[in-house]
């Protein structure tokens, strides 16, 4: 419910053109766009390239967006359309899996089968992997607890509070402070 | 030291005896309780027969854990799928047929076959012994409370008292409107919770499809064990028991007793499982021939408020398990002898 | 409106958890302060490494800011040419963080570090889901291994009681008994319990 009362508040700014707005949907969404794009598009400079390509356009449409669906719904449309349009233009056609694209959980494993990566790149992800469990480990039991019930399993907080017995103010406050403690160890590798 | 543990083995032989003296006093008020057992009695009845799909978290001492449950009523025949949201996403299966545990990160499938011999209706989860737990005994006491909430529903709360420290007692929230239990707190005699289960959302539809309840995970490449019952299970017939508990805690009797055996591996162990219960409360007893290299692990286990004792009796290994305190599953295993 | 506060909207933003009346004022604050942009960055780069699917820093992250650099300099929509091109290839890296995390999660399962003894304390160090792959990585002495062996047989077998036990158990206990066999983490781990009843001597 909240989710769609701000997607629809940031929409409206966005329409008027505050690109502030805007902003704030595409650090919101990026990641699942990039996914979703990845599904049509192999390689990784094109995927993030085409996931641009779609933002743009969709800002571009705003104007036209009358909120009969939702917000990502939108924009998961504009995105598989600018990936075929992307293709056609190539001349390549979608790729083919054994998976079910239409299934997120095989659309994600699908994404997975395609990796190809570099050393470089490996390490990386590693350092930063290890920096993020270290970080965990170290936390207090209850911060940890509430940072896993929300990013591991998805919970919201109503139900982190339920889970752990305390007002949903305490577990939004002990999510801060667990990604607080893991930002300090990361913050040195990525930036 | 020795002298507190003399003083426990006395208070032990003579507890039964005190026991129920005590209890019956204690237990008179529980009869007025009737509105409770109702509430207790839909409780049962919707765990097993309504189509419910949520999202289960699980904590004790610390710990936290997250299931994710699908129950599907078709006919009258429930089947469900329990999936760990945690870890290597390890399920429980269960039809009317058999329980089929997936472990991706063991490699393995695990298959519990119920009897070929009369089968029964309803549903994997109807406890083949106790069909509706009785609170209104002499070990246990059910109390209505006031309303609250669970999972973003109203809820009548309700509190299940042990009568003694052999037992564990209960806190719950069971929906208003269909008594499903969206919270249960296991606790100590004195109110302590050592464990909480509760459904941080949990959906109730009129039908849930077939593929719901099916594995997610592929099991081609897995080892398969297979196991059967010889000996029907739910034939409490202590008569066929190899093996009996001598001493109970008061109020526990026999269930069951039956046979296990490995299927393709006639010849390999067999196991028997023994089946104690006061009604709410259930202690396994596994007896299964040692094995060389097995000695070290005497002694008693736990994870959450669940206990395990677990103890050689000549070239037998003897192991109780069950949701009771430790006390209960160490008298019961230690206690355990061939019949004849 | 403090700093402090601000950081704790972006992790509740994050998680769609934002009152929707601290939104008009946080977008505006969080979209023209660069640090602040990045924190949200390093928060959600911070969950997919917990979920096991981040990819390599500086790729995602700075897609937004890569739309907002085309939006200000109004680039042709036509163009599927980014403005600008990341030089070293991107590379997706999620199976690789996946495979990672459940190669480590298996060397724990089959190699529990040690027979716990049986204190509290132990119970809370096995705890985190996360803490035992970093001690997983350490080689173990042979009798540690042996014990470990030992530790890892006992809970298949407990495992296999519970699944037994499972069909009899009451109402109140189907589900802990289900979760106890569904948890390999700490669920599974049977702790050493010592009671008063205990007679040896």
């Amino acid at each position: 419910m909240t989710q769609e009362q701000i997607d629809r508040q940031l929409v409206r700014k966005a329409q008027r053109g505050d690109r502030a707005a805007f902003d704030m949907l595409v650090i919101k969404y990026q990641q699942k766009i990039v996914k979703l794009v990845m599904r049509y598009v192999r390689d990784p400079v094109e995927a993030l390239d085409v996931s641009q390509e779609a933002f743009i356009k969709a800002y571009r449409a705003l104007p036209n967006f009358r909120g009969d669906s939702a917000f990502y719904t939108w924009l998961y449309r504009i995105a598989i359309n600018t990936a075929k349009n992307y293709l056609v233009a190539m001349q390549r056609r979608p790729m083919e899996y054994d998976v079910d694209l239409q299934d997120p959980e095989q659309a994600d494993i699908a994404a997975r089968l395609r990796d190809d990566d570099s050393p470089e790149g490996i390490a990386q992800r590693e350092q930063l992997r290890e920096a993020v469990e270290k970080a965990i480990a170290s936390l207090p039991e209850e911060l940890r607890t509430a940072i896993t019930l929300r990013e591991v399993d998805g919970l919201s907080y109503e139900e982190i509070a339920q889970a752990m017995d305390c007002p949903v103010g305490t577990v939004r406050s002990r999510i801060f402070r667990a990604r607080e403690a893991i930002d300090s160890s990361i913050r040195p590798l990525v930036e | 030291m020795r002298c507190i543990r003399m003083t426990e083995r006395a208070a032990l032989r003579t507890r039964s005896g005190l026991a129920t003296l005590a209890l019956a006093a204690w237990s008179l008020p529980a009869l007025a309780g009737s509105d409770a057992q109702e509430w207790l009695d839909r409780m049962a009845y919707a765990v097993e027969f309504l189509n419910y799909e949520g999202t289960l978290v699980h904590s004790h001492g610390g710990h936290v854990s997250v299931l994710r449950v699908v129950h599907r009523v078709e006919d009258g025949i429930a089947s469900e799928r329990i999936t760990s949201l945690d870890g290597a996403g390890r399920e429980i299966i269960r039809s009317s047929e058999e329980t089929t545990c997936i472990l991706p990160d063991e490699q393995m499938v695990m298959v519990d076959q119920r009897d070929a011999s009369p089968r029964e209706p309803g549903s994997p989860l109807r406890q083949r012994v106790l069909p509706y737990a009785s609170f209104e005994s002499a070990f246990y006491r059910a109390r209505l409370k006031g309303p609250g909430r669970a999972a973003g529903r109203r809820a009548q709360r309700l509190a299940v008292t042990p009568a003694d420290e052999w037992r564990y007692g209960y806190r719950l929230w069971l929906d208003h409107a269909t008594a499903m239990p969206l919270k249960v707190q296991v606790t100590l005699k004195d109110g302590e919770v050592i464990e909480q289960l509760l459904f941080t959302n949990i959906e109730l539809p009129t039908t849930i499809s077939e593929d719901r309840v099916r594995a997610r995970n592929a099991t081609d490449s897995y080892t398969w064990r297979h196991f059967r019952a010889a000996v029907p299970a739910g034939d409490a017939a202590p008569g066929t028991a190899a093996w009996l508990a001598r001493e109970l805690p008061p109020g526990f009797v026999l269930k069951a007793a039956r046979t296990k055996i490995p299927v393709g591996d006639e010849n390999g162990g067999t196991m028997e499982h023994l089946v104690y219960s006061d009604g709410v409360a259930t202690v396994s007893v596994f007896i299964e021939a040692a094995v060389d290299g097995e000695l070290d692990d005497e002694g008693g286990y736990r994870v959450g408020a669940a206990h395990a004792w677990r103890l050689r009796k000549g070239d037998h290994i003897v192991t109780a398990v069950g949701e009771v305190p430790a006390r209960t599953v160490e008298l019961i295993a230690r206690s355990v002898t061939p019949v004849r | 409106m403090t700093q402090k506060s601000l950081e704790e909207q972006i992790s509740a933003f994050i998680d769609d958890e934002l009152d929707p009346r601290e939104l008009p004022l946080f977008t505006a604050q969080v979209s023209r302060n660069p640090d602040l942009r990045r924190k949200l960055l390093r928060y959600r780069l911070a969950g997919d490494c917990l979920r096991g699917e981040h990819q390599r820093a500086g790729s995602v992250m700075d897609l937004a800011e890569r739309v907002q650099a085309a939006l200000i300099a109004d680039a042709p929509a036509a163009s599927m040419a980014p403005p600008r091109r990341q030089a070293p290839a991107w590379r997706w890296t999620a199976l690789g963080a996946a495979a990672a995390v459940v190669l480590a999660v298996a060397v724990v399962m089959q190699a529990p570090v040690q027979q716990p003894t049986g204190s509290e304390t132990m119970l809370a160090a096995s705890d985190s889901r996360l803490s035992p792959i970093t001690v997983a990585v350490q080689p173990l002495p042979a009798p540690v291994r042996a014990e470990a062996q030992a530790a890892a047989a006992r809970q298949m077998r407990m495992t296999s009681y519970l699944v037994y036990h499972g069909e009899f158990a009451g109402t109140l206990s189907s589900r802990t008994v289900a979760s106890r066999i569904v948890d390999q983490d700490s669920g599974a781990r049977w702790m050493p319990a010592r009671h008063a009843v205990h007679t040896h001597d």
